[in-house]
């Protein structure tokens, strides 16, 4: 029963793990353009172990189970329409371009709340950290001929066609940063423009995280994890029954 | 007595081994393609006893079996279908039916496993995290340009309408008998190994993913089950300790 001991602890550790990223889910499902992940679990190994009778009897037993890798779940949000002249959301695969405005480094996201940055006396389009949206080449956008009405919007001199679009060979392969960002690596391939993208403006995409079905993850992850400590219960009764024959 | 001592002993061993094999089907609960195990236990007749005398007319080879044991004799796998659960993604496939996911396993060769979760790697081939490459109908691995493909019911892997690669389907042959190793999958090993199973006996999901098989319920009254026969073997056994005592220390004291 040792082995049975450590196998509900494992299965106490993955389950929390499980947790931990429902939490996260559940936690964003505000968050625009947020994608939910899932986790993936895997048996440990196994080992055969004489069964008693003689030649050939043998159990192969497992050791527990393990948490193998989280899986993002890159389907289209809903839109939701906030009237704003520079709010976009993509219509399908891909994602838009983003230059950190400190190191230059390129990262990508479906977040499309966008506002102007001013550098000296030129405005580019930026997100809401004030890093640079690419265009399909790669530069940043510059903004020319706006207004500001009295709310502070900007209307004019947007052009929602110039905004880049890349998509990926392998988007599951891609590193979750901070921030709605992703990182292109080697796993997911490089980053491709699309010729002729879907950008609906005045429009922002939901999260994708849907809470009913969060909350019974959580409610499996909990009794998963209820039914582990039961076998550590178990296993703990047994050796204090051992320890206390004589 | 004494033989009574090791019955109790062997009961206390097998509920043990027992106990271990369930307990890793609870915690193999929520873990995608697991087959739940249980464990067989059997009588196990020990050795013969013989009566051993001067006269050859009381000696005998043997009056009959002494102590009964009981054992693990074998183990059995639940190969039932699990029930579907969507994910999305196109990279994640399950099985309806029949059949497993062939993969190369670097540690143990050609693996059959139920588990769908694949990704893809570094150099476009569909894999397995944790276990190997997913091989196609020629036992090949399968190299894809993107994730954005189809896989119809059959197996056929297509990308933009055209055909890119079939998944092979094992089927383990009739006298194979399955054996589990690490992370979720099985060698066909003794008996002939596996074919590739027939049209029609399987199906083949995509975007979904078979959970385990586990049946809480009864692994739960198993565990009650197995711990209350470990704590009567005990009792058992302390009884047998408390004659033992009693004779050597209080029968048989001299002086």
């Amino acid at each position: 029963m040792i082995r049975g001991f450590y196998a509900g602890a494992s299965c106490l550790i993955s389950q929390q793990t499980n947790l931990n990223t429902i939490a996260n889910n559940i936690a964003n499902v505000g968050t625009t353009a947020f994608k939910p992940q899932e986790v993936a679990f895997s048996t440990l190994m196994y080992q055969r172990v004489s069964g008693g009778a003689g030649e050939g009897s043998y159990i192969s037993n497992g050791h527990g189970v393990k948490v193998e890798k989280t899986g993002v779940d890159f389907s289209q949000g809903d839109l939701q329409n906030t009237n704003r002249p520079m709010d976009c959301a993509i219509l399908g695969d891909g994602f838009f371009a983003v230059e950190n405005s400190v190191d230059g480094t390129v990262t990508y996201t479906r977040d499309g709340n966008f506002k102007l940055s001013l550098d000296g006396s030129n405005a580019y389009l930026a997100n809401s950290a004030g890093n640079y949206i690419l265009n399909a080449d790669g530069e940043r956008i510059e903004i020319t001929g706006f207004t500001t009405d009295a709310d502070g919007n900007v209307t004019g001199g947007f052009d929602p066609a110039e905004v880049g679009v890349y998509i990926f060979p392998n988007p599951y392969g891609l590193e979750l940063l901070g921030g709605n960002q992703y990182k292109a690596t080697e796993i997911s391939g490089e980053a491709e423009a699309v010729a002729d993208p879907e950008i609906k403006v005045g429009f922002l995409e939901n999260s994708r995280a849907q809470i009913t079905l969060e909350m019974v993850k959580m409610i499996e992850a909990s009794k998963g994890f209820s039914f582990g400590s039961k076998v550590i219960q178990t296993a703990d009764e047994m050796e204090k029954v051992i320890n206390s024959l004589r | 007595m004494v033989r009574g001592l090791y019955s109790a002993a062997a009961g206390v061993f097998t509920a043990q081994k027992s106990l271990n094999v369930i307990s890793n089907n609870i915690a193999n609960a929520t873990t995608v393609g697991y087959k739940s195990q249980s464990t067989v236990e059997s009588s196990f007749g020990e050795h013969l006893i013989n009566r051993i005398s001067e006269l050859d007319s009381v000696a005998q080879n043997n009056i009959g079996p002494g102590a009964f044991i009981t054992v693990n004799s074998s183990e059995y796998t639940d190969y039932t279908q699990g029930s579907m659960q969507s994910t999305g993604r196109s990279v994640d496939m399950a099985i309806n039916g029949e059949g497993f996911f062939l993969v190369e396993s670097e540690t143990y060769g050609p693996v059959l496993t139920r588990n769908g979760q694949f990704e893809i790697d570094s150099e476009g081939d569909l894999y397995l995290p944790g276990v190997g490459k997913v091989l196609n109908d020629g036992e090949d691995t399968i190299n894809l340009e993107n994730s954005n493909f189809k896989v119809s019911p059959s197996g056929v892997i297509t990308i933009d309408g055209e055909e890119a690669d079939v998944l092979f389907i094992a089927k383990p042959s009739e006298e194979t008998v399955l054996k589990s190793v690490g992370n979720g999958v099985y060698q066909a090993e003794e008996g002939g190994g596996y074919d590739q199973a027939e049209e029609g006996t399987y199906m083949v999901m995509q975007g979904m993913l078979e959970k385990s098989n586990v049946n809480m319920a009864q692994e739960m009254s198993r565990i009650i089950a197995g711990q209350n026969h470990f704590n009567s073997c005990t009792q058992i056994i302390k009884m047998y300790d408390a004659i033992n005592e009693l004779t050597v220390n209080q029968i048989g004291r001299i002086g």
